[in-house]
């Protein structure tokens, strides 16, 4: 159970700002995500703390111990590689107790961490086979048993669901968490998928252009993106570009819609970007006397069998709405409707 | 269609029903009977010829040669031979393997011209090595007067003919061929093992003892073997660089058949040498082989 607080850090390579005063408090026992697109720095960061790269300025706290000027031999983290990384001239158990032989650990206790961990990640039996003769999924398996072995402080997976396929990787990413909470040990994973993050994590930190965007739950993500950039990563979203007045009313193209207006919202004429998640969307007839709507035109409709997606515009804007398959919708493409805006939709600071 | 036409290559015509892989494959099989296999043939045969005391050779099937191995004047060349081959060949690899990795990790553009630098070494041939170190090595000119200038040294000392001015220019010439062949495996080397090892406690100088040097083993087993017979091949170093008493199956088999004229008895050294060499390169590949699955 370790907590992980990065204070003012920064990352350069040459001129580049990999990292730009990233500042984070995480919480222990807990499954975190590193989010972001590629080149976004989440890479980086996550070898900072690791202690693979050296951090340009800042410091990085394990448990409020500075390990900062620590190399990655000191620090006691587990990692797991993109590509496994596991010692070909060792054979599986040998590749498992790596970092207890350093340690000149008795071979039998060696030999019994070995297998119980082979135990944890449900494959026993293979303690004596070499690395090629394992498949892809074992061979992050026990990949992961090796980083678990010394009892790390943080455990750390790069990317581990992206070599897998669907099948696999869905069950993985179950299974990752079922052991996450066993073991109880604060867990970082990066990812550029959102919908990993979103299911597998406690808490999503992230990452563009070597800037935090937002920490939070994968729910406060989704429903409270802090930037455009996050809501726009994160799940599908249209932001609307308005002005938010101080009498509650986002002025849009003209129109005034009703919101409740965040804290932020302290004088009036804030510029503010209104962003509306498909499932908040609700499409009506012209003739219904509704307030609170956009006028539209459909676009496209395309019909999934699990669901109905509506395409409608308005302007240069776009917007998804999803209906429920099996019920005639009651409008077809080129149709005029109003799109109706909830209050609740959330605002984000321009 | 016409553009599939022009794509898929025509068979080659066939010559006799034999197919064109096999007929590509000629020109080179005549040239290795000509110029290797058949004077290796003949090598063979000269072995086991007659000599004729202070005179030449007699065709005949005699093994005096061979027994003559069993001298302890040739059985000490023998050792020495091997001794030194061997001694190079560890100094050699184990100088060129952190150096290899330390250039691989550089950037491009310092990694090209060091690569560069030893390419060139190559182009010297070993000759110009070999009069080169004579002059290095010299009392008038060499390394010494430096040590004098230095004050290490009241006079000037000459280095050669010793064995240690041997190893020297055969370090210096085995030493390219050494890196060239360990770098394309070091640079394909995949960083994430010294950093995984790295994250399991293992500091730089032990992951690259524990983790690079063992995944590496292949590639340093066939460097090992490759500067091994390339020294023992070499007879112009310790020929100019050192002592009778140094002198190695090379350099004996060219006394015996030059000077001497005992053609069959360099003969059979020069056979014995080919199976020794043989012998490694197919026991190499063999471990290398296992180790590797």
């Amino acid at each position: 159970m370790t907590t992980l607080t990065l204070e003012h850090v920064w990352k350069r390579f040459g001129s580049f700002e990999a990292l730009k005063d990233v500042n984070l408090n995480l919480p222990s026992g807990k499954m975190i995500t590193f989010l972001g697109p590629s080149g976004s720095g989440k890479s980086t960061l996550f070898r900072l703390v690791a202690g693979l790269d050296d951090a340009s300025e800042g410091n990085i706290r394990f448990d409020g111990e500075d390990v900062t000027r620590h190399p990655a031999h000191k620090r006691n983290v587990g990692m797991v590689f993109q590509n496994y990384a596991l010692f070909p001239h060792l054979n599986v158990w040998e590749n498992i107790s790596y970092g207890l032989k350093l340690q000149k650990r008795p071979k039998a206790e060696r030999r019994a961490r070995a297998e119980e961990l082979l135990e944890l990640i449900k494959l026993p039996h293979i303690a004596d086979r070499s690395i090629k003769q394992l498949s892809g999924g074992q061979q992050q398996r026990v990949s992961i048993a090796r980083a678990l072995a010394k009892e790390p402080r943080l455990f750390l997976l790069d990317e581990p669901l992206s070599a897998l396929d669907a099948k696999l990787r869905e069950h993985m990413q179950t299974e990752l968490c079922d052991l996450q909470q066993t073991l109880g040990i604060t867990t970082i994973v990066v990812t550029h998928d959102q919908r990993e993050a979103m299911t597998m994590s406690d808490v999503v930190v992230v990452i563009d252009q070597g800037e935090i965007q937002q920490v939070g739950s994968p729910l406060e993500i989704y429903r409270e993106p802090a930037t455009a950039f996050v809501a726009d990563f994160v799940g599908s979203s249209t932001l609307l570009e308005g002005i938010a007045r101080s009498d509650g009313t986002f002025e849009f193209n003209g129109q005034s819609l009703k919101v409740t207006m965040p804290d932020w919202v302290s004088r009036d004429l804030t510029p503010g970007l209104l962003c509306l998640r498909p499932e908040q969307l609700r499409l009506a007839q012209q003739s219904a006397q509704t307030q609170n709507t956009i006028d539209v035109d459909v676009s496209l409709i395309r019909d999934l069998g699990s669901e109905i997606e509506v395409q409608a515009r308005a302007g240069a804007y776009e917007f998804l709405v999803k209906e429920t398959s099996g019920q005639p919708l009651g409008y077809g493409v080129g149709d005029k409707m109003r799109l109706q805006i909830p209050e609740t939709a959330h605002l984000i600071r321009a | 269609m016409t553009v599939q036409d022009t794509t898929i290559p025509r068979p080659l015509p066939r010559f006799r029903g034999v197919d064109h892989k096999t007929l590509i494959l000629i020109p080179p099989g005549i040239m290795l009977l000509i110029f290797f296999l058949c004077p290796f043939l003949i090598m063979g045969a000269v072995s086991f010829y007659y000599r004729v005391p202070d005179g030449f050779y007699e065709p005949d099937f005699v093994l005096t040669n061979y027994a003559a191995f069993f001298d302890p004047v040739f059985l000490t060349a023998l050792g020495r031979s091997l001794t030194l081959c061997a001694v190079i060949s560890v100094v050699c690899v184990s100088l060129a393997m952190p150096f290899t990795y330390l250039v691989s990790q550089m950037r491009r553009g310092i990694q090209v011209p060091i690569v560069i630098l030893l390419l060139c070494i190559l182009t010297l041939s070993e000759v110009i090595l070999g009069f080169s170190w004579t002059i290095l090595l010299s009392r008038t000119a060499g390394a010494s007067n430096v040590l004098v200038w230095l004050g290490i040294l009241d006079r000037p000392i000459s280095y050669y003919p010793s064995r240690v001015a041997i190893m020297i220019a055969m370090l210096h010439f085995c030493f390219p061929f050494a890196v060239l062949t360990i770098y394309p495996p070091i640079s394909r080397f995949d960083r994430s093992l010294p950093e995984a090892a790295a994250t399991l406690g293992a500091g730089p100088i032990r992951a690259f003892f524990t983790v690079v040097i063992p995944a590496l083993r292949g590639t340093i087993i066939s460097a090992l073997v490759l500067v091994f017979v390339f020294a023992l091949g070499a007879y112009l170093f310790p020929q100019m660089l050192g002592r009778p008493a140094d002198w190695t199956l090379s350099v004996l088999i060219t006394d015996q058949a030059i000077y001497k004229s005992n053609i069959p008895f360099a003969a059979a050294m020069s056979v014995f040498l080919c199976i020794i060499c043989f012998a490694l390169i197919l026991g190499v590949g063999k471990l290398t082989k296992k180790t590797e699955g």
